[in-house]
């Protein structure tokens, strides 16, 4: 007799999947495959969760490392007689100026004068910059910028007294956001004017 | 009987059976392959959540190393826990101070180390400042 590969041998009656076999089979996947997409449902909402959060951390960090880097920036003046720094100071918004082309004056129509102030109706911290507002943080918590004015012997001031502005060295940012659905996002920071 | 070739294993086994082992092993494959893309995916999720802690420590450690080089002309080693708002913890900040002088003028270096945040992590920044004599 010849056999030809694969097929039964002779005599055996049990050759191939029975019908319960098939049965337990498929039952098996099925419970696999349910398991399996159950996991990948939880995963997938995680990272969906953990992906927000992180795009809200970062857009707030960078906001604030934005404001960070033109309070640094803020009374660049080489002629000595240009910029003052601060031409506002407020709880909740700032005025910086810096005389970057060097030539003695204040542009407020350009990068030379730019203000940070929270739109209540946008809810978003915006750049002003003459007369463009960029908002660079959304979802903004209502009162969720701080701001805080030290002077050189480190001791807060009043923003609303007068001469803060002048003796200001120090300058913190506390930004809260609140996106919807999605818990709330800190970023507590600060810098100090190093043209003073 | 003539078997047109020999297949290792295939011809002295009986197959009866075979299928529901097979089908529990294959189970088992796919579910330590389950494991392995759940556990990449957790350590993805902890790398993330890492990643935002330290971008809020490192603000804060550059808020609290702008204070210290504010004062840098009498500033001191401290160590202090700080609360920030929105954060459930607070926060463990220690600065070192290393004065250097030349005669005409003198440099401070200032670390400043902050650590907390969940996951707790730490970050340490330095800068030098040239105080007056």
């Amino acid at each position: 007799m010849t056999r030809e590969f694969g097929a039964a041998p002779a005599g055996h009656a049990s050759a191939g999947l029975t019908l319960i076999e098939l049965l337990v089979g498929m039952v098996l996947g099925l419970v696999g495959a349910a398991a399996m997409t159950a996991l990948l449902r939880v995963g997938v909402a995680a990272w969906m969760r953990a992906g927000a959060a992180a795009e809200v951390t970062t857009e707030v960090a960078d906001g604030v490392d934005q404001l960070v880097r033109d309070v640094r920036l803020a009374g660049y003046d080489p002629t000595a007689s240009a910029s003052p720094g601060l031409t506002l100071v407020a709880a909740d918004r700032i005025e910086l100026t810096a005389d970057l082309d060097g030539d003695g004056t204040i542009d407020a129509s350009s990068e030379e004068h730019v203000a940070y102030r929270v739109a209540a109706s946008s809810r978003s911290l915006q750049r002003v910059v003459g007369a463009q507002s960029l908002p660079i943080v959304s979802d903004v918590a209502a009162g969720g910028l701080v701001l805080g004015y030290f002077d050189r012997a480190g001791t807060r001031l009043d923003p609303a007294a007068a001469g803060t502005a002048a003796a200001t060295r120090v300058v913190t940012i506390d930004l809260t956001a609140t996106p919807r659905g999605r818990p709330a996002v800190h970023v507590s920071a600060g810098a100090r004017l190093v043209n003073r | 009987m003539t078997v047109a070739f020999w297949v290792p294993g295939r011809v002295m086994r009986n197959t009866a059976g075979s299928a529901l082992v097979e089908a529990l092993v294959a189970l088992v494959l796919i579910a330590i392959a389950g494991l392995i893309v759940a556990a990449a995916s957790v350590a993805g999720l902890r790398a993330t959540r890492r990643a935002s802690t330290l971008t809020q420590v490192t603000a804060l450690a550059g808020r609290e190393l702008a204070l210290a080089a504010n004062g840098a002309a009498t500033i001191a080693d401290d160590a202090a826990t700080i609360t920030v708002p929105g954060s459930a913890t607070p926060f463990d900040r220690v600065i070192a101070v290393d004065r250097a002088g030349d005669g005409t003028a003198s440099t401070v270096g200032i670390t400043v180390r902050v650590e907390g945040g969940r996951p707790r992590e730490r970050v340490t920044l330095a800068t030098r400042v040239l105080v007056a004599p």
